[in-house]
Parts: structure tokens; C-alpha cells; sequence
């Protein structure tokens, strides 16, 4: 597996300044892109369009926290498709079913509780996000695994409750 | 201060002729074609009656009349007739409803009836597409280089594929397939004039359908987030309620075509007249007894409402779906939005005045001419890179019925993405791919794209084999589907075709019996792309050589320089063959040439944005 961090000339790092990625990303697609080509041969076509291919792949993979772990994970040799299918820690679980819960019926929370669970979730979230990044950083496999099923859980909350949230605002 | 750094391989664009790109709109109704300069874009005029070409086939005669002519003659000969072709693109007749098939042939692929034979929505959209060319090309006296060809922004890759089949039929050089609301943002600038980032929603209400898209721009980086819409609502509706309403007025009943007709014609009539005041007189020789009668504005709206109310709704639902806090601009597009209720509805809603100084029928296929003139070679080098998106996900058939997504929707394209399966069964020697597009976990809810099998796997245990599906989306969004079975190299690949479209061997069929390609026309057609090509990679070599040479050992440069001299060699003659087989092979010798001088310009490209960010910091 090459380096995607590389492609950026960034460290391969859980850490990364993502809005330096994202500068970076747009600076190498509006150069890469099949539409800059159009007059020039080939050859040239072709190695244009499997470099920009490359590059929106591996911009996908690392502009999101979930996906970021999955490769660094991956990298550090875990098959995260069998980490994926194995059940989590049952505390864990048991916490995340009632945060569930609150957010399926967020509609008839109070202003207060609303703003408490939306607080609640979110600091769930980038509080495992950075309990990932630190366990890969020390290169402890076993915590960064769990870490990253927590996150995975975490970041399908989350978008659950983001949905909620729109609806409420639009309507 | 800020540091310009040139780019070693900025094409140097002047010593270029220009060259034509022309935009094409392809509508359900009506079809445009225009031209841009870069400064000045224009339609042209293809049609008896005007910019607008009906897109209507008529198929009675020896050749298909297109347009004005073929509308002319519905009336005598509906069945031989052809519209709204658009809306069966790559549809197969299970897609159809009951209520529409009567106008079909009973069998796949999904083809019109007609006296002519049977006659598929991609050749009725090519006769279409090669009309709108030949006329463009007559009118400036010029050919086309090659075309940007819309495509709503919900189409799927049947859709897509189908439609660049029918140019491909016409004889047409596709630039690229572009979204509708993304070339009407191009025709106002949008791409270039959002600096930072912003939000755009695209209200394209047409005669027979509504499209409401919403798109977000980041420095000319633009995505379709969501689109949304009613296939069945359109300008078309409101002139009913019309009509409807003048037969009440004049208490008529038990009206003849003809006149029915003629009450659609003074209904629209009204409509447009309705744009310009305030109020408007209706009066019609063809019911004398009828006392002429004054429509307001006031009650158009009252007619118009609950239709107007319905495209308010799509919107609610589009923006729902795109979960984006506000909309910076929206544009309107399509006819029907000159009504001020439409635009006083619109802006309502999405709490920002439209914009509407583009012709609304036309700025589709403006931006289209404008995004041509760009691809086809004419552009700057600084012009914003419209990058588009997957609609709906892309996936494969696993066990279960079960779809396992391998290229997510609203991922930036190109993209090329792989996923590893391996055998379920012991000495299992076969897999079928199943590729399925749409966000739904089961098969039976996703539609179905292709399906193939990987045969000739040596028998292994069960879990034993690593096969490796790749995908690969190019920029137009059409998709190719290949797997692998890695440990013996056991290979199958297709591209992905509309599940009831042409085979290539069928568009090749009729490239052929187009009256376009005559037998000896072809060779010297062939001859020429064929130098064309050869001189394109010898040119693109004798810049990279002068300019990044360095990059080749004394050997490599050696080799390179022979094998062009092979090809120049090649060329002196007329051999078709010859020319292609060394161009090949000067292409394979050269690839890692130019494998190595991409990256040396993806590091400078990378460089400047180094040095962009420091200054950036040193001016905070």
C-alpha cells in the first residue's frame, strides 16, 4: 500500500491539520484534473486521470477521522473488516444505546436537555477521535482497534443527529 | 509579498489555432446549441423556428424530419412522432409505467414504435445531437472540434452512458458530459466569481419537468449535494390550468382537438403576455360566440399556486437532504421561471433574489459553450476546475442480497477505488460481479448496472482466492468494472452499458450505416485521427524532452528518441496500421516519462501552495 499522506507531503500522522489537507488537495485535483488535459495526447490524458483518481481516493480516505484510522490501521497491520464485525466492549455499548435513545426522541426534549445531548455527542466524539490519534501516535494497536469501533459507533450518532437537527432548523 | 511560480508544463496556448467547442443542451422538450469565444457566447440558430429546437422526431418519411418539421406533422402522423425521448434514456420497459407503453415495441432494448422501425431513445436523441451539429456547423461554416453535452444532475450511469452513446452515434467528439445546474452556474460565473466557498440552488422548472439542485462551490471546486424534483410538473401544467380556466369562463364543453389546441395556444400565449403586464386580453376567432376576456395577473397566480406550491415542496425535501444551513444564490433556469409568481415564490423560499438575466431557456446551454470553448483547448490555464460527483453510490452484490457500497455517493471524480472478496465455497472456480448503483442495503432496492463472471479460478479451498473488483469512474461519471483473481492473475472487465442499451457492436453498426461515414470516407477519417494522435504524443514528447530531460538516464533518452524517429518514419506513410501499432508503442516507452514528470509537477504545484500558506501567516 503507497503512502497516501505522501501524496500530500504530509507526516503520516492521525493528526493532521485538516484544513492544511484540504489546500493541498485542491491545489493537486485543479492540477490533475482530466479537464486540463482535454488538448493534449494520450498518454498524457491517462496519466492525468489515474493520478487524479489517486488523489480524490486518497483525499476521501484521509479528510474523514473514521477513514483516516481505518488506513492508519490498516497500515499498522489490523484488518479492520474483522475488527468491524467483533462486538464491542458491553459498557460501551450500553452507554451508546441510551445516547441512542435521547436522540430518537430529540423532538421532545427541552431546550436545555436538547442543547445538553448535542453537547454530549459531539464532545463523544472528538473526545474518541483524540483518544485514537494518541493511542496511534503511540503506536498501541490494541487501544487505537477499540478506540476506532467507538468512533465508528460515535460518528453514526452523530450524522443521526446532525439529520435531526436540519429538519428542525429548515422547518 | 507572494511568489509566482510558473508551472514547467503550461502549454503555450497561443501558437495553437483556436479551435470549436460547442455547448449542447439536450432537453425533454427543447434542445439548444451555442458557441462561446470566451469573451462572447451565443446560440445558434438551428431551427425553423428559432434558438429552440423542438426535440421531436418524426420517422414517416426516408429520412427522420427533426424539430419544427417533425411537429408539424404529429398531428398527422402521431405514432411515427417521437418525444420526450429523453425521459427513457437508458431505461429498460420494466421502468416504464403501465400508462406510457402503448408507444413502445413489446420487447428490449426499450425502443419507440414507429413506421420507420423501431427506434431506441439514444437514436432518437442522436438524430437530436447530429441535427443541432450539422446546422451549428453549416451556420458558421466551421466544424466542431467537439461538444459539452448536459445531463440532468439525478441522471445515473444508464443515463449517462446512453447519452453519450447517442453522440457517439452522431458522430460527435464528446468533451465532456456536463450537470445541467452546474453549466448554469458556469453561465453566471459562479465558478469563477465564488472565491471562497458559497451555496447555490438551481431551479429549473421546464415545460414537462421540474429539477431543483442544490450545489456547493469552493473555489471552483463545485459538488452536487442534492437534487431533487417532479418528472411530471411543469410550464406544460400551468397552460392547462389556463385552457381550463378560459372554458369555464366561456362556458364551453365538448371541445374537438382543434380546438382544444387552440385553447392551449391562447393560454400560453396569455402566460407570456402575463411577464410583461400586469393584465392581458384574450380573444380567439375560432370561438366567435366568445366574448374576449381579461386575465390578470392576480388570478394566474390564484391558477398557479398549488403548482408552484408543489415545487416549493421538492425544494423543502432537496435542502433537507443537502443539510446546508443557507442558500448564497439561486439561479433560475427554464422558461416557465419569467413568471413573476414564480420568481416572487422563489425568492420567498430561499430568502435571496434569483438570478434571471440569462435567458432562462438558454443558459444551459450557455454555460455548456462556455465550458467547451475551455475543454476543447482554448482556455487560459487559470479557468476553475468543475469538479463533479457521483449521484448515488456505487456498489457490489454480496451474500444475502446484500449491497456492499465500494464507491460512496457525492465522491469527487475521478476515482478508482478496489475491494477484496474471496471464495464462500470449497473449489468454487466461478464469481458473479453484480454492480448495482443507489443508497438502499438490498439488492432488490438498488438498480442493477451489469453483471459478469469472473470464471477459470483454479479450485481452492474455501477463502483461499483474493479477488480484487476494481472500479474506476472517469470524469463524465461512466463506470468501468473489472476483477481480478490475484494469486493466478484470472482477469474480467467490462464497461458498464445500460442493462438494456446498444452493444458496442451496435453503435459501431450504425457509425457505419450513417450516411456520415460513406466506406471510402472512413479510411481517410481513420488515417487522419490516426496522425492526428501520432502528432499530438510526438509534440507532447518534444516539450517534455526539452523541458524535463533530466528526469531520463542517457539509455532511456536514447530509447525514447528512437522510437520517435520510428513513428516520424511511420507517418511518411498511408498505413493506418503502422501509425497506430508505433504510437502505441512510443506511448508504452514514454509512460513512465511521463509518470515521473506528473510528479515533478504535482511537487511544485504542492510547493506553491507551501509558500501560499506561509505568506498567508506572515501577513496575519
Amino acid at each position: 500500500m503507497s503512502d497516501l499522506f505522501q501524496l500530500f507531503d504530509l507526516p503520516a500522522t492521525f493528526s493532521i491539520d485538516e484544513r492544511v489537507l484540504e489546500q493541498r488537495y485542491q491545489a493537486l485535483i485543479a492540477h490533475c484534473h482530466p479537464d486540463r488535459f482535454t488538448a493534449a495526447s494520450a498518454l498524457e490524458q491517462r496519466v492525468a486521470a489515474k493520478r487524479a483518481a489517486d488523489i480524490n481516493d486518497a483525499y476521501q480516505t484521509l479528510s474523514h477521522p473514521v477513514s483516516r484510522g481505518r488506513y492508519l490501521l490498516e497500515v499498522a497491520g489490523v484488518d479492520t473488516q474483522v475488527l468491524e464485525r467483533q462486538p464491542a466492549d458491553s459498557e460501551f455499548l450500553f452507554d451508546q444505546l441510551m445516547r441512542r435513545e435521547r436522540v430518537q426522541e430529540f423532538t421532545s426534549l427541552d431546550d436545555t436537555e436538547a442543547a445538553e445531548l448535542v453537547d454530549d455527542v459531539r464532545h463523544q466524539y472528538h473526545h474518541t477521535a483524540t483518544a485514537l490519534g494518541t493511542s496511534l501516535d503511540a503506536n498501541d494497536v490494541a487501544a487505537a482497534s477499540s478506540r476506532w469501533v467507538e468512533l465508528n459507533y460515535h460518528q453514526k450518532l452523530l450524522d443521526e443527529l446532525e439529520q435531526t437537527l436540519n429538519r428542525q432548523v429548515s422547518r | 509579498m507572494l511568489l509566482q511560480i510558473a508551472e514547467p508544463d503550461t502549454p503555450v496556448e497561443n501558437m495553437r489555432p483556436r479551435r470549436l467547442g460547442l455547448g449542447i443542451d439536450l432537453g425533454t422538450t427543447n434542445s439548444l446549441i451555442a458557441r462561446s469565444d470566451g469573451k462572447d457566447t451565443s446560440l445558434i440558430a438551428v431551427d425553423s423556428g428559432g434558438m429552440l429546437l423542438p426535440s421531436v422526431v418524426n420517422y414517416s418519411g426516408d429520412i427522420p424530419l427533426v424539430g419544427t418539421a417533425a411537429l408539424a406533422l404529429a398531428v398527422r402522423s402521431p405514432e411515427d412522432t417521437v418525444a420526450s425521448a429523453k425521459r427513457y434514456m437508458g431505461r429498460s420497459l420494466d421502468d416504464v409505467p403501465l400508462s406510457e407503453r402503448s408507444v413502445f415495441s413489446d420487447s428490449d432494448p426499450l425502443a419507440f414504435a414507429t413506421q420507420a422501425g423501431s427506434k431506441t431513445p439514444v437514436e432518437v436523441s442522436a438524430d437530436l445531437l447530429r441535427t443541432l451539429a450539422q446546422s451549428a456547423e453549416r451556420v458558421l461554416s466551421e466544424k466542431a472540434d467537439g461538444v459539452v453535452v448536459t445531463v440532468p444532475a439525478y441522471f445515473d450511469d444508464s443515463q449517462r452512458q446512453a447519452t453519450r452513446q447517442a453522440a457517439d452515434i452522431a458522430g460527435l467528439n464528446v468533451l465532456r458530459l456536463l450537470n445541467e445546474p452546474t453549466a448554469a452556474a458556469v453561465a453566471y460565473g459562479l465558478d469563477t466569481s465564488i472565491t471562497e466557498s458559497g451555496v447555490l440552488a438551481v431551479y429549473d422548472l421546464g415545460g414537462g419537468t421540474f429539477d431543483i439542485s442544490i450545489l456547493k462551490m469552493e473555489r471552483g471546486l463545485l459538488r452536487v449535494l442534492a437534487t431533487g424534483g417532479d418528472t411530471a410538473l411543469g410550464g406544460d401544467d400551468i397552460d392547462t390550468l389556463i385552457a381550463d380556466w378560459l372554458a369555464d369562463s366561456w362556458v364551453l364543453d365538448e371541445l374537438t382537438t382543434a380546438e382544444q389546441r387552440e385553447l392551449r395556444r391562447l393560454a400560453r400565449e396569455a402566460k407570456e403576455g402575463l411577464t410583461l403586464a400586469d393584465d392581458y386580453q384574450v380573444a380567439s376567432a375560432v370561438f366567435p360566440e366568445a366574448r374576449a376576456v381579461t386575465i390578470t395577473i392576480d388570478t394566474l397566480e390564484r391558477i398557479a399556486t398549488p403548482l408552484i406550491q408543489k415545487t416549493l415542496a421538492a425544494c423543502q425535501l432537496a435542502v433537507d437532504d443537502a443539510s446546508v444551513e443557507r442558500i448564497d444564490q439561486v439561479v433560475l433556469v427554464g422558461g416557465s421561471t419569467r413568471m413573476p409568481s414564480v420568481q416572487a415564490a422563489v425568492q420567498a423560499f430561499f430568502g435571496c433574489e434569483p438570478l434571471c438575466s440569462i435567458n432562462p431557456d438558454q443558459v444551459v446551454a450557455i454555460g455548456a459553450a462556455i465550458q467547451a470553448n475551455v475543454l476543447v483547448g482554448n482556455g487560459s490555464g487559470d479557468d476553475a476546475v468543475l469538479l463533479d460527483v457521483t449521484p448515488l453510490s456505487l456498489g457490489l452484490e454480496t451474500y444475502g442480497g446484500l449491497v456492499e457500497k465500494v464507491i460512496p455517493r457525492n465522491s469527487a471524480l475521478p476515482i478508482a477505488k478496489a475491494q477484496d472478496f474471496t471464495t464462500a465455497k470449497d473449489s468454487q472456480t466461478g464469481l458473479i460481479v453484480h454492480v448495482l448503483q443507489g443508497e438502499r442495503e438490498r439488492v432488490e432496492d438498488c438498480r442493477s448496472l451489469a453483471r459478469f463472471e469472473l470464471s477459470g479460478i483454479p479450485a481452492m479451498v474455501a477463502g483461499a482466492a483474493r479477488i480484487r473488483v476494481s472500479f474506476k469512474v472517469d470524469a463524465d461519471g461512466l463506470l468501468e468494472v473489472s476483477a481480478v483473481e490475484e494469486t493466478t492473475q484470472t482477469e474480467a472487465s467490462l464497461v458498464v452499458k445500460p442493462s438494456f442499451g446498444l452493444s458496442d457492436d451496435e453503435v459501431a453498426d450504425m457509425l457505419r450505416s450513417s450516411q456520415e461515414f460513406a466506406a471510402g470516407d472512413m479510411t481517410v477519417r481513420q488515417l487522419t485521427e490516426a496522425r492526428v494522435e501520432a502528432e499530438a504524443l510526438l509534440d507532447g514528447l518534444d516539450g517534455a524532452l526539452s523541458a524535463d530531460a533530466d528526469l531520463l538516464t542517457a539509455t532511456e533518452l536514447d530509447e525514447l528518441v528512437a522510437e520517435q524517429q520510428r513513428l516520424r518514419a511511420a507517418m511518411g506513410t498511408d498505413d493506418v496500421d503502422a501509425i497506430r501499432a508505433q504510437t502505441q508503442q512510443l506511448g508504452e516507452a514514454s509512460l513512465a516519462f511521463a509518470e515521473r514528470r506528473m510528479d515533478r509537477s504535482i511537487k511544485s504545484a504542492l510547493s506553491g501552495v507551501a509558500i501560499d500558506a506561509l505568506a498567508a501567516s506572515s501577513t496575519d
